[in-house]
């Protein structure tokens, strides 16, 4: 069983994401189960997975990183009991972060083969975010296995190379890929990294 | 006394917040449920304008709009549309659709950073208030500053706001501290003086 978890800043797409990575591995056959946190009491991710046909855990009313660790621990106990998947696929709240979970993953008892973070930025608003919570985007980032630069389609010309060489001089040697979930554009490419 | 040990823990809970990583981005995060009678085309629109007017408070606010303003609407298999505001410019994204109908549930949700955690869920209740939408709240939004709005907010025509204070006397909390325990004993909290009222946003429509 590999599990992954979806580091990223609030809006930069990280349900999209989810979302093409769980038909990619039903489409592989592989048994997948879907965890989405969200920090208010209200959830609406689990909600939007419905609507689009997808069935996933919903754990709402905090952060799975820190107050709901807990329930993170229970949740993917009774996932690993109940069904067994192939992949478990996690998508903190965009105030998360994801090393946090990953290390929570690890002591959970489920057992695990692998734990990857995915760190997703938001193109767009990437400059306004490096200039208001740069420090905080840096911790989400910092320990991803690699890092998508979510809504290519939507970056002015040169942006992606503005962003990717910013990751680059951040992080390197980590891998840097931009996509756009809400297109497909270069995806496939996304695909080829998963296990 | 609240506490078997006889001593007074009105207060305690103010000194073990714990710190968690919402603090560290300044982030908070604030969600409205509840349901909407008459769903249909142009309440999907009005909907969409809510999120649209809570997003440019936010960016209002502070600077700009870092964050996720959503909104789930959905029948009563879970089955809906979901509304979704992340940048001003690209506008409200609407994924999926919902055929006209009587009764919806809703779901209202941000989370965004750099605001005020009660003037957000101010402004998304008035927001959601503005729309014209015959709605209901599952819970009870601590705002009285316009009371003469009640009426339409109740299917029933009737207002209970209140109904659940009548019943354990809590008190509501616009000024962000906790006064749940005011009522069963002053004794052990005379001693502390009263806290300067913050000047909110709260605050300041209270004066009006």
């Amino acid at each position: 069983m590999y599990v992954y978890i979806l580091g990223g800043f609030l809006g930069s797409g990280k349900t999209t994401l989810l979302m093409k990575l769980a038909s990619m591995y039903t489409k592989r056959g592989e048994k997948t189960a879907l965890l989405v946190n969200e920090s208010g009491e209200i959830g609406v991710d689990g909600a939007t997975l419905k609507a689009q046909g997808y069935d996933a855990i919903e754990l709402p009313n905090g952060c799975i990183c820190c107050s709901l660790s807990g329930t993170l621990q229970s949740a993917l106990k009774n996932i690993k009991k109940d069904i067994d998947p192939d992949i478990i696929i996690i998508e903190p709240t965009g105030l998360a972060l994801p090393h946090k979970v990953r290390e929570l993953v690890k002591v959970s008892m489920i057992d695990p083969d692998d734990i990857f973070i995915i760190g997703v930025a938001d193109v767009q608003r990437f400059d306004d975010l490096v200039k208001k919570k740069e420090q905080f985007f840096k911790m989400q980032m910092s320990n991803a296995d690699f890092i998508l630069i979510n809504k290519k389609d939507l970056a002015r010309p040169g942006q992606i190379e503005e962003v990717t060489g910013w990751l680059n001089k951040e992080f390197p040697g980590k891998p840097v890929e931009a996509i756009s979930a809400k297109t497909d554009e270069n995806i496939d490419k996304l695909y080829e990294m998963m296990r | 006394m609240s506490g078997h040990d006889e001593e007074c823990h009105c207060h305690d809970h103010d000194h073990e917040h714990e710190h968690t990583s919402l603090d560290d981005a300044s982030g908070c995060a604030v969600g409205l449920q509840g349901s909407i009678v008459g769903w249909n085309a142009d309440a999907e629109a009005r909907m969409a304008n809510a999120l649209l007017t809570v997003g440019k408070w936010v960016a209002q606010e502070s600077g700009c709009l870092l964050g996720h303003i959503k909104a789930a609407v959905v029948d009563e298999n879970g089955a809906g549309v979901t509304l979704n505001l992340t940048d001003l410019d690209n506008g409200v994204e609407h994924h999926g659709t919902l055929e006209p109908m009587e009764k919806v549930r809703f779901a209202f949700m941000c989370a965004v950073v750099d605001v005020d955690e009660h003037e957000l869920r101010h402004r998304m209740f008035h927001a959601i208030d503005d729309t014209g939408l015959d709605y209901e709240l599952d819970e009870h939004v601590e705002c009285h500053c316009h009371d003469h709005d009640h009426e339409h907010h109740h299917h029933d025509g009737e207002c209970h706001c209140h109904d659940h204070e009548h019943e354990h006397g809590h008190e509501h909390h616009h000024d962000g501290e906790c006064h749940c325990h005011d009522h069963d004993d002053k004794g052990c909290c005379e001693q502390k003086p009263a806290k300067e009222e913050k000047k909110s946003f709260w605050s300041k429509l209270r004066r009006k």
